[in-house]
């Protein structure tokens, strides 16, 4: 066997406790990308960040706005410069919070345990589109937060994700889900009790496709992972023979019933 | 890489494929099938080609036992139990016919079951078999069995389990078996409208999953072997499609009869 090509890339963590201004945030994930990440991203604009330009041309760039002590916002776009979204994350004032900042050359993952409130997340990057070529489609960037721009909590589930959809950027429900025909939580587990995880994929719809959203490729260094695991909390998974990786479980802000509703990023 | 266990073996030696043209009596159906699961290692009680079958013993222990029973010329009834004896389809007997005028009948058999797709004007297909549960041991805590619910129900006979979700399995601490059609396991997401391929068109397959439908916790059992799921549109009854199962490796698979779930239909090994 071998590695799968969306557990190849690159991957880098930190985790920074007692935030109370989401400038740290900047600040630290400023430094990760630029000076940790290898290959790493550029800043050809002060606050906005491109990834790695890939042999096939692919790159996502990421502007942040301290919107104020609490409210960062994220603004992602493609490698067209279309904006694929403008997402918020906020942190309490009552309380400082734990900030995970997840980046490699084609994801990057804000996850923020808020304590007193929901958990808050910034995310996004570019598909793997193996066994095809990478350049075999130009919808490749995704991405999401947890709230609009008008703190709103909308398309905010672990399912929903922007992307451009023929040629008009949206969320919707694109995650593929692992469940059966009327009950959500299942196949999460073998029936000996081992942690069944699965790939985040997505689906969109492609140039000219008005109505039929098609399979678009999978998210690097992210899987699904059964509920009932904390924010926060470490895995180690077998992801070839003899070869494990280990991974950090972000939070879900929106209560979910469905049984995937956690992912988990890697960091080792 | 290697070819996944539930997709292991060899033509003729682990798997066959049989197509008989013009079946005009369900008698047929069971020398036909007997032939082909003999082949493959099962026994034959009867010594005549009547069955009952066994399947070979697997490692752990399990076997699966078919049991067929000539109702009329065009029906013919099924009875599948496993290895403890319990009756896998739960409902006295399911139920299949061919056509009076006669019916293309095609036999998809492995080591540890079988399908058998009356191709009608609107397809029967009926199948059986033990659950492949790699990379875990197989049989710990136990072997997992399905068999179809349908096509006809043994109370009346009439043709409403046809889905590919309706078969029965037996639940975590189960005593008997039961069918919910959440047991098969989809990947879909909750877009109205999909089509499972890539951009360029190459199609998605997937195992057939069985897994626990009841039980919200959400228990895997496995995936049936010589069997993958592809997309409802592409995937026509009787259309056939080498998909590549490791590299330099290729199965042809061919849709049966069992009718559309969320965009996805069942097509089983045929070479």
């Amino acid at each position: 066997m071998a590695v799968p090509t969306f557990l190849g890339s690159s991957y880098y963590y930190i985790e920074i406790p007692g935030i109370s201004d989401v400038q740290t945030i900047i600040d630290e994930f400023d430094d990760q990308v630029m000076l940790h990440n290898v290959p790493a991203w550029t800043e050809a604009v002060p606050g906005t960040f491109a990834s790695p330009v890939d042999a096939d041309g692919r790159f996502f760039d990421v502007t942040f706005t301290r919107t104020s002590q609490y409210k960062l916002d994220l603004a992602l776009r493609d490698q067209l410069g279309n904006t694929i979204c403008t997402r918020r994350l906020t942190i309490p004032s009552t309380n400082k919070v734990t900030a995970r900042i997840f980046t490699g050359q084609y994801h990057y993952y804000i996850d923020v345990e808020n304590a007193s409130v929901a958990p808050g997340y910034l995310h996004g990057g570019i598909l793997d589109l193996s066994p095809e070529a990478q350049n075999a489609h130009t919808h490749f960037v995704y991405g999401n937060g947890s709230f609009t721009t008008a703190d709103a909590i909308t398309s905010a589930a672990w399912t929903n994700e922007f992307m451009m959809d023929n040629a008009t950027i949206g969320a919707t429900q694109r995650v593929v889900t692992w469940k059966g025909a009327s009950i959500v939580s299942i196949g999460n587990y073998t029936i000996n009790g081992a942690r069944v995880y699965r790939p985040k994929e997505l689906y969109c719809r492609p140039t000219g496709e008005t109505s039929t959203s098609k399979w678009a490729g999978r998210c690097y260094q992210q899987l699904l992972v059964p509920s009932g695991l904390a924010q926060g909390c470490k895995i180690v998974i077998p992801i070839d023979i003899g070869t494990t990786g280990t991974f950090v479980v972000c939070g879900a802000p929106v209560s979910d019933t469905d049984g995937y509703k956690l992912h988990a990023v890697r960091i080792a | 890489m290697a070819v996944p266990t539930f997709l292991a073996g060899a033509l003729n030696t682990d798997f066959r494929y049989k197509s008989t043209a013009v079946v005009v009596d369900v008698n047929t159906i069971i020398s036909d099938l007997s032939g082909e699961l003999v082949a493959l290692g099962w026994t034959d009680a009867s010594g005549v080609g009547t069955g009952p079958w066994t399947s070979p013993a697997h490692a752990s222990g399990a076997f699966i036992v078919i049991t067929a029973t000539r109702i009329s010329a065009t029906r013919i009834a099924w009875i599948v139990k496993d290895h403890r004896g319990l009756l896998v389809n739960n409902d006295t007997d399911t139920r299949q016919d061919i056509e009076a005028v006669g019916s293309e009948v095609r036999y998809y058999a492995n080591k540890f079951g079988c399908w058998v797709d009356s191709a009608r004007v609107t397809p029967e297909c009926w199948g059986c078999g033990i659950i492949d549960n790699s990379p875990e041991t197989f049989g710990v805590p136990r072997s997992s069995y399905m068999a179809s619910k349908g096509p006809r129900r043994n109370s009346d006979g009439s043709l409403i389990n046809q889905a590919l979700n309706a078969f029965y399995y037996l639940e975590v601490d189960g005593t008997s078996y039961i069918s919910a059609n959440s047991a098969f396991g989809q990947r879909n997401p909750a877009i109205a409208t999909t089509v499972h391929s890539t951009f360029t068109g190459a199609l998605l397959f997937c195992p057939f999953d069985v897994q626990y439908g009841v039980t919200a916790l959400g228990f895997l059992q496995g995936r049936l072997f010589q069997t993958l799921t592809v997309d409802s549109t592409a995937g026509t009854f009787g259309a056939e499609f080498t998909v590549p199962i490791d590299t330099g490796v290729t199965g042809v698979f061919k849709v049966i009869g069992l009718t559309t779930i969320s965009t996805w239909r069942v097509c089983a090994r045929k070479s």
